[in-house]
């Protein structure tokens, strides 16, 4: 009894105790969830709240800005990146532009692949000072948005990112927007990528194949054949685990895919040649389910038949690696312009490639978002990191100082527009091209073509525009099933690759769970989202 | 336990030692158990040794092999290729594990022993405070807002050394050696004879804990040098990163290269560096290399009887 | 002076060992503690931590509602339940086994071997097993079947392997390091026990059963008792790599730390994540209490509390 009791006390002791010290904290911490709440208020929209931006505003121009008339202030970048020995060099360099045009100095914060979306989330769950930051539709950019992470842009944009208005494609702005309003700015690259059947050429013209009336996965039955044959070092259809659905959506049906993707399983589709009222189909569809059966049976007969690697469901060897090999002879790809070349140079030109485009290539709500600069809500001059994010688009002083680095420390000149990097120099070796602002203004590095630009140019004019470009599902209603979803597809993903016995089994199983799971619930919720979004246009 | 200090005499001689062992057949039984037991641990390990030296086209044809095709040192001259980075990444490692390890085990060591002593009248008050913190922490969002804004260890040395301090587990293992191994007589005779507690606890229960002792600074060894978690999270300048985090942080971004097949697909050229198995395993010896000498250096104090002995004798 | 006075001054300078180290316990787990609070909000940045709407059981609905709960409750706690006593067994019977080795040398290289897989981690060893493993040009199929004459196995597809697999590999990697604690408290054990022993003629078999096991038994206990708060904890390496996050083997590899990985890996949702974080230490939680009682039952000495 008596020993309960003193338990009891020193419990009741330290628990006072953590309490205090946890108000302490808690006082701490208040000061930075206030000054959050003021650019917040701001993007609300008046916009003249913070001084800088007052004075500036007037102006009306960043170009035309006095540096002297601002305050200085550290514009903070964060990207995705891999951090190279040489950033504190680079950062220098910029600081020392920025501060002559507009007053700044920059923080360069690259975060490698792997650890950028832990990082960031820590970072905004913790309310730290950030100004720009790279976001995607796969770095969860919509749900960040509805957690308040960013800070709405129309109105900074208008008023200090004339020059990215001017250059971007309008499209690219529609889509990152969330209740009608702008969030982020997307990087000026190619907006949609096409999927496409990209072969060696060299095996190609050895066996005269008729690429151009190859179109679905069951033309390429008979070159399986004549490659296995004849090939005894090409695996003729390499697969790995993580496949997902191949290209088969695109060149069986007009289905595109919609809304979540749980485990990047495609599982809710709409036909992208309606226009009026859009029907939106789920993975339990019959005409979605035959799709389906079709190709996991054919992948499966490929694989009986000895064309697929042995290790398809669960293999996780890289396929650069195996292309590199030249074990590899097709590949579904995503294209566009310039892929091919790409390609070949990631096989350090060993072999060239040509690819037969099977779909028509749209501009998706996805694909548009999929690399962008957004300010967050706890910026303490937007202006300014608009000013910069201005800059990232229209001067090529500032694109390729951040993507490749120093001239003649990083890079050497071999033309006026071409560039070709010096070895091991610290800086450079990451891709940071398609993160940064507008990849148009790039050098150009050896085996990239003259006219690569202005070929994007004309592929972004041409593309189709999505009947749905700008809708995002709010997953907020359904987010158990959506969990639910993830789970069970993650299991059944290998179904697809042809590694597994009796598909359509499986892929039957899957649906039923689908259905338990309240897949039906998600597909009538983004019917109701969908609706909605194009009853407001 | 009540013999223990008996004061009988011993006969401690040779020959008994040599009477109390195994016969020769059960001798050579456990001999060849534990050959087998060890041949299983070590040869995987020498196995990723090999891949790191064979070239990575050859594992791309054969799979792993004990005979390597194609011998190569490209995976290590790629690593040292940029030799000051990894040389500071050792350097930070050995730093912050000798100054972890030695103010861990002496911190767990003060906490240890006040909860092992029966008549100390918070100890199970204590003990429970302790293992709270095993099973309820309050999340890597919480613990990094208390590091960063109130402790403001953002960026700092200190970051990588008090999240591993005490290991409450250790310290419930530590716990339980002092109550087994120092009898509470040993302990009143001493402060019979007018030792104070910090006496007791230097110059008695310390040296008879000498394989506990050992046993922890090994555990806060290689966790130590095991952590990058802790610096992903805190450290934010390139030359402050330990070198496992290095080696890691290349490891990870193959994995999640390879399990974001489109992403990859989008951009070719983030493949095109990717590191192959070879180097991955060069990356994994090099970060495992110099921790592998340290077992040895403990070891010599799991002697038996070494102890015990040495107090009485 | 009051008792409780007169015992905290007797007891002073036990408790001013205490303090450093229960700062630093304060500082590092318990001033970040309100973190178990996310798990009953919904967070959004504007408001941080603090200031988000509660949202009461909320997020713990994924969890519950899973249809896989009733396969990843089973799966986790069997598989803990199992590598506790294999790996118990193991490492006794290895730090007893080392202990009884006439050549020093011998017994200090078997104990360095040993612990040797516990420096690989565990991305190394799924590398490993795959290529034990793998379909074509892996060493079981391509070299021992093939030389038993028998045809190759699908080991990433076929479920029925895995539980074994997994146990094998945990112990592979655990055992060495287990066995350390083990064996140093084999070494406190004083040797006048053996002595006497001898001159009483027992047998070795009898020495380790009698005077051994006894010795190590408070702390195999604890082990057990400590181990018993991670039962609804599964090594997430271990399960997700290890068997290449192979969909077919989820019957037999789905624990709970993988599938609130695979569920939210897309949803950047910590309230979710903490929730089932804070289901896991609640069930560990109970788990030690109710083992911890009924060690008291027994023999109170050998309690945790």
């Amino acid at each position: 009894m008596q020993h309960r009791k003193r338990t009891l006390t020193f419990l009741l002791v330290m628990a006072m105790l953590a309490l205090l010290l946890q108000a302490c904290a808690g006082g701490g911490n208040a000061p930075a969830n206030n000054t959050g709440n003021v650019p917040a208020n701001n993007a609300e929209g008046n916009n003249g709240g913070n001084n800088a931006g007052g004075n500036n505003g007037d102006e009306g121009n960043t170009t035309g800005a006095d540096a002297a008339e601002l305050e200085p202030y550290e514009v903070s970048i964060i990207y995705y990146g891999t951090p190279e020995r040489d950033v504190p060099l680079v950062e220098e360099k910029l600081s020392e532009y920025f501060q002559e045009k507009i007053n700044a100095t920059v923080k360069l914060v690259p975060i490698t692949g792997s650890e950028y979306k832990q990082r960031t989330e820590l970072m905004m769950n913790s309310g730290e000072k950030m100004d720009l930051v790279f976001t995607a539709s796969w770095l969860d950019f919509f749900s960040n948005v509805t957690k308040g992470a960013f800070l709405e842009l129309d109105d900074l944009l208008a008023e200090h990112g004339q020059g990215i208005q001017e250059t971007i494609s309008p499209l690219y702005l529609e889509a990152p927007r969330f209740e009608g309003k702008l969030y982020a700015v997307p990087t000026n690259k190619e907006i949609t990528q096409s999927k496409a059947f990209t072969y060696r050429k060299d095996i190609v013209e050895k066996y005269d194949i008729p690429i151009e009336e190859i179109k679905v996965n069951d033309d390429l039955m008979p070159w399986m054949q004549v490659i296995k044959e004849n090939e005894p070092d090409i695996i003729p259809n390499f697969v790995t685990g993580g496949g997902g659905d191949g290209i088969m959506y695109e060149s069986r049906s007009n289905y595109r895919p919609i809304g979540p993707t749980p485990a990047k399983i495609a599982a809710f589709f709409f036909d992208y040649t309606q226009t009026d009222s859009i029907e939106i189909k789920s993975a339990l569809d019959p005409e979605i389910v035959k799709l389906n059966e079709t190709e996991f049976e054919l992948y499966r007969d490929f694989y009986e038949k000895g064309y697929t690697n042995g290790d398809a469901a669960t293999s996780e060897t890289a396929v650069s690696d195996v292309q590199r090999q030249g074990k590899m002879w097709l590949q579904r790809t995503v294209w566009k312009p310039g892929t091919d070349i790409e390609m070949s140079n990631s096989t350090n030109n060993e072999y060239e490639y040509v690819s037969q485009v099977i779909d028509e290539p749209i501009v998706t709500t996805d694909l548009a978002t999929g690399s962008m600069f957004s300010i967050s809500h706890t910026s303490k001059d937007p202006d300014r990191a608009m000013m910069v994010l201005n800059y990232l688009h229209t001067d090529p002083y500032v694109v390729n100082l951040l993507v490749h680095g120093i001239e003649d420390v990083h890079y050497k000149k071999v033309g006026d527009n071409r560039i070709e990097q010096i070895a091991d120099s610290g800086y450079g070796k990451t891709a940071l091209f398609w993160v940064v602002g507008n990849q148009m203004l790039n050098y150009l590095k050896p085996g990239q073509p003259d006219d690569l630009y202005t070929n994007w140019i004309q592929y972004n004019k041409d593309a189709t525009r999505s009947p749905l470009l700008g809708f995002v599902f709010d997953d907020t209603n359904v987010k158990n099933e959506v969990t639910q979803l993830t789970a069970i597809a993650t299991e059944y993903k290998a179904i697809s690759t042809g590694g597994i016995a009796n598909p359509s089994e499986l892929l039957d199983e899957r649906n039923r769970k689908f259905e338990l799971a309240g897949i039906e619930k998600v597909r009538a919720e983004i019917q109701a989202q969908v609706d909605a979004f194009l009853a407001e246009k | 336990m009540s013999t223990s200090l008996n004061n009988r005499a011993r006969p401690r001689t040779r020959a008994s030692r040599r009477e109390n062992t195994l016969s020769p057949l059960s001798g050579a039984l456990l001999n060849a158990a534990f050959l087998i037991v060890s041949l299983a641990c070590l040869m995987p390990v020498v196995l990723v040794i090999l891949v790191s030296f064979t070239h990575g086209d050859a594992i791309l044809k054969n799979g792993y092999s004990f005979w390597p095709e194609q011998f190569s040192l490209i995976a290590y001259t790629s690593i040292f290729k940029d030799y000051g980075t990894v040389a500071g990444g050792y350097a930070v490692s050995i730093g912050v594990t000798i100054a972890g390890t030695a103010l861990s085990v002496v911190l767990m060591a003060l906490f240890a022993y006040p909860i092992s002593r029966g008549d100390y009248p918070y100890r199970h008050a204590f003990t429970f405070f302790l293992f709270f913190t095993m099973l309820f922490n309050g999340g890597v969002v919480s613990r990094y807002l208390v590091y960063t804004q109130l402790l403001g260890l953002k960026d700092q040395y200190m970051a990588l050394i008090l999240p591993l301090l005490i290991v409450p587990f250790n310290v419930i293992i530590m716990r339980t050696f002092f109550q087994t191994t120092i009898h509470p007589a040993l302990i009143e005779s001493a402060r019979i004879d007018g030792a104070g507690e910090l006496r007791i606890f230097f110059r008695i229960v310390l040296p008879l804990s000498l394989p506990v002792m050992a046993t922890m600074a090994l555990f806060s060894t290689i966790n130590y040098w095991n952590d990058w978690f802790n610096a992903l999270l805190f450290i934010t300048s390139e030359h402050k990163y330990p070198l496992q985090y290095l080696m890691m942080r290349v490891l990870n971004d193959v994995q999640y290269l390879r399990s974001n097949v489109e992403l990859a697909a989008q951009n070719p050229e983030l493949l095109r560096d990717l590191p192959n198995e070879s180097l991955q395993m060069a990356m994994a010896v090099v970060g495992m290399g110099p921790i592998l000498i340290v077992y040895p250096f403990f070891q010599k104090y799991f002697v038996k009887g070494l102890t015990v002995g040495a107090i009485k004798g | 002076m009051s008792q409780a006075m007169h015992r905290l001054w007797k007891y002073r300078y036990l408790t001013l060992m205490l303090l450093p180290t229960t700062i630093v316990i304060i500082l590092h787990s318990y001033l970040p503690m309100f973190g178990v609070f996310i798990a009953f909000k919904n967070i959004n940045y504007i408001d941080g931590i603090w200031r988000s709407p509660w949202v009461g059981l909320d997020n713990f609905d994924f969890l519950f509602s899973s249809g896989s709960l009733v396969r990843i409750t089973r799966n986790t706690i069997l598989y803990s339940l199992v590598f506790m006593v294999v790996n118990l067994v193991a490492s006794v019977a290895f730090a007893v086994g080392v202990n009884e080795l006439r050549k020093r040398w011998l017994a200090r290289g078997y104990q360095s071997l040993i612990i040797l897989p516990h420096f690989l981690s565990m991305v190394v060893v799924s590398y490993l097993v795959y290529a034990f493993l793998h379909p074509e040009h892996g060493f079981v199929n391509a070299t021992v079947l093939r030389w038993l004459g028998e045809d190759a196995i699908y080991w990433y597809t076929e479920k029925g392997y895995w539980p074994y697999i997994l146990v094998l590999v945990n112990a592979w990697k655990g055992v060495g390091i287990g066995a350390v604690i083990y064996i140093a408290a084999i070494a406190g054990i004083d040797p006048e026990y053996y002595e006497a022993a001898v001159i009483d003629g027992a047998s070795k078999w009898k020495q380790t059963i009698h005077i051994t096991l006894p010795s190590i038994q408070a702390i195999i206990i604890i082990m057990t008792i400590l181990s018993m708060g991670s039962i609804f904890n599964a090594d997430f390496g271990l399960f997700y790599q290890v068997p290449q996050d192979s969909g077919a083997l989820y019957p037999v590899t789905d624990v709970v730390d993988t599938y609130v990985y695979r569920s939210l890996m897309k949803m950047n949702d910590i309230g979710m994540s903490s929730a089932a974080a804070l289901v896991q230490s609640v069930v560990g939680f109970i788990m030690v209490i109710l083992t911890n009682w009924t060690v008291r039952r027994i023999n109170p000495e050998q309690a945790l509390f």
